[in-house]
């Protein structure tokens, strides 16, 4: 038996007997004593082999929990950026979980128990989070509820098959996705895990006016409905990310359904054109397909234009009649719609993404980041170095829904995360307000990206940068700033619900 | 640039012009060039030599990977471009603790408070005043380097010196 399925096991008892768990760990937490000697038994035993300490799990709940923490603090190794100088135990063990994950993405033999993936992602490996901030549960007043059996391991997570998430919309049932981790093998020559690598992200809005993403709406089943539809700006992309090459970007995203399927050729041209001595290693698109029915999806690109993933949005951005007003959404006769319904088929799959020259990525499309999940579930596994939201709104602030999400979300995550957004809301947005009498809230620097540094510590806050490009005048039509985070300002405390 | 990066520059060129006009020899003599220095900077533990290494390996794979129809000899270097790559990133990806002397102050202060007793991350610093930052930072060095062991206390992590 390998140690990675002797862990699997005991994860699954530990897993049926939460509360006694919780209660088992705050005893231990409190007898450091009484813990370090566990400790050291379960790691005598392993080093006789995984039967050994199979054999010696049995015999106790406590040394169940030994048992596991002892073989998550066997793949501390492989989770560190550091080369382990000690000596190392079961070394063909070793080898046999080097091949797993390289060849199946997981250290487990059984891909219905989920997959069993190192937890810190490649940032993570030289300074990893969790040894400076100890999980909320242990905060002073925490809710028992609030306790997690994976914050007992500080190498391995398990990524289950799936996920239960909330419905498609409003009044429908919950549903559950199937989750997956896909590690992506390609050659690369940047070291993401780098503590002094400080890539630059570069975001091209693409919609600029309010024709190059146009909303659709139309009557169904009673309803109204709202289609967004991107101009085909294939020329207008390719030059950004020439622009971008020459500006030294390695990462580089278009907003949400910005990218109309046509402008995907020559993006791929624009990047095969710098592939072998520019600076871009991934892209991410934000694309709108059609069939029988519309999706919201993401395509992450390789240097070479290759898709290499995918992502499709998981819920529906259902607009209420406030929206609907901020947005001038009409119907045919000239009518302020009371509610829209966005038109799309959900996607049934969330996928982290393991990039070789990024990073583990977790992306979430727009209203996906403010659901409960799958966003609760990446901020307590703090197992991704980026989420990205790919979004379509009137100009980012710091003060909107997106800085709160994304900053609670770095808070929670200890992640980078990155808002990327359009502009062509925004001129729908101003519409309404000249003609409300609001000029003061009338945008004319539109925020299209927003960078988000994790805090360091419990004590800290997120470092946050916001990039703007003119409203009137978007030229050059992309941002792009190094991850410089000593340079970003901290993200302001998070402001009582409804001030938006 | 450096002039060794210019250098290795050179050799990539002349690798992808030997891979177009079909020289294998040529070919096979800048692979063969490239691993050595490879192994040299891996050996010696050069990490801008690696970095350097890492884009000429990945720089060159690419060209390849975007020729039309490579013949079965081009496919062979790009499958050894690809092996070369894979040695560099796994030598990267992995750095040495540095010896106990050239360690930072911050390891001092860290292993002076754990002569006190074992620790968890928190209480190093509160007893050191070094920020959270830089604790978490050196203990997982300290822990490769075999100068401090750990072990879970339910969801905490408590730090000892390797010795005591």
């Amino acid at each position: 038996m390998h140690p990675a399925d002797l862990f699997m096991a005991l994860w699954g008892r530990l897993r049926e007997r939460r509360d006694e768990v919780r209660t088992l760990a705050e005893e231990l937490e409190a007898d450091h004593v009484r813990a370090g000697r566990l400790a050291d038994e379960a790691a005598e035993r392993l080093r006789e082999g995984v039967l050994a300490l199979e054999e010696w799990a049995g015999s106790g709940f406590d040394r169940t929990l030994a048992a596991a923490q002892a073989i998550d603090s066997w793949f501390a190794p492989l989770a560190c950026r550091y080369r382990y100088l000690a000596d190392d135990p079961l070394p063909a063990g070793r080898l046999e979980a080097r091949r797993r994950l390289n060849r199946d993405g997981r250290f487990n033999a059984d891909p219905a128990d989920g997959q069993l993936i190192l937890r810190p992602g490649l940032l993570a490996r030289a300074m990893n989070i969790r040894e400076t901030a100890p999980p909320g549960a242990l905060a002073p007043g925490a809710d028992a509820g609030d306790f997690d059996p994976d914050d007992l391991f500080t190498n391995l997570l398990v990524v289950l098959p799936s996920l239960t998430i909330e419905a498609e919309r409003e009044g429908d049932p919950e549903r559950r996705i199937a989750v997956e981790y896909r590690r992506i093998a390609a050659v690369s020559d940047q070291d993401p895990s780098d503590p002094a690598w400080t890539p630059i992200i570069g975001v091209v809005p693409l919609a600029e006016a309010e024709d190059d993403l146009a909303i659709r709406r139309f009557r169904r089943d009673g309803e109204d409905w709202y289609d967004p539809a991107p101009r085909a700006l294939g020329r207008r992309a390719a030059d950004a990310i020439a622009r971008l090459a020459e500006q030294g970007a390695n990462f580089v995203l278009f907003p949400e359904v910005s990218v109309h399927p046509d402008s995907l050729a020559a993006i791929q041209e624009a990047l095969r054109a710098q592939a072998v001595d520019g600076p871009i290693r991934h892209v991410l698109l934000g694309v709108k397909e059609t069939g029988d029915r519309p999706r919201n999806r993401v395509l992450l690109l390789d240097r070479c234009g290759r898709v290499v993933g995918e992502q499709t949005k998981l819920h529906c951005w259902d607009l209420d009649s406030d929206q609907c007003r901020s947005y001038d959404l009409r119907d045919r006769n000239g009518r302020l719609l009371d509610c829209a319904r966005e038109d799309i088929e959900t996607g049934d799959r969330f996928t982290l993404f393991e990039l070789p020259d990024l990073g583990r990525v977790a992306v979430a499309i727009c209203e996906d980041l403010g659901r409960t999940q799958p966003s609760a579930w990446i901020a307590s596994g703090m197992m991704v170095d980026w989420l990205v939201t790919p979004v379509m709104d009137s100009g980012l602030t710091t003060q909107r829904w997106q800085a709160k999400e994304g900053g609670a979300s770095s808070r929670a995550g200890y992640c980078r995360v990155i808002v990327a957004n359009s502009m062509a809301l925004s001129h729908r947005f101003n519409r309404y307000c000249r003609a409300n009498g609001e000029e003061d809230k009338v945008i004319e620097e539109c925020g299209v990206a927003l960078l988000f540094q994790p805090r360091a510590s419990l004590a800290g806050a997120p470092r946050i940068a916001c990039l703007t490009l003119p409203l009137s005048d978007p030229a050059p039509g992309y941002v792009c700033a190094r991850w410089t985070p000593a340079d970003w300002p901290a993200l302001p405390d998070p402001e009582p619900e409804g001030c938006e | 640039m450096s002039a060794f990066e210019a250098a290795l520059m050179r050799l990539g060129d002349e690798l992808l012009g030997a891979v177009r006009r079909g020289d294998w020899a040529v070919a096979d003599a800048e692979l063969e060039t490239l691993a050595q220095e490879a192994v040299g900077a891996i050996a010696t533990g050069r990490g801008d030599d690696l970095a350097a290494l890492a884009r000429t390996a990945a720089r060159c794979h690419t060209a390849l990977s975007l020729q039309d129809d490579p013949g079965g000899d081009a496919m062979q270097r790009l499958g050894q471009l690809r092996m070369l790559a894979l040695m560099i990133a796994a030598a990267r990806a992995g750095i040495p603790p540095r010896p106990a002397e050239a360690l930072p102050a911050t390891a001092g202060a860290v292993l002076s408070a754990l002569k006190g007793g074992p620790r968890t991350c928190p209480a190093i610093v509160e007893a050191t005043g070094l920020s959270a930052e830089e604790v978490g930072g050196i203990l997982p060095e300290l822990r490769a380097a075999g100068l401090v062991r750990s072990w879970p206390a339910g969801r905490l992590t408590v730090n000892a010196l390797e010795s005591g």
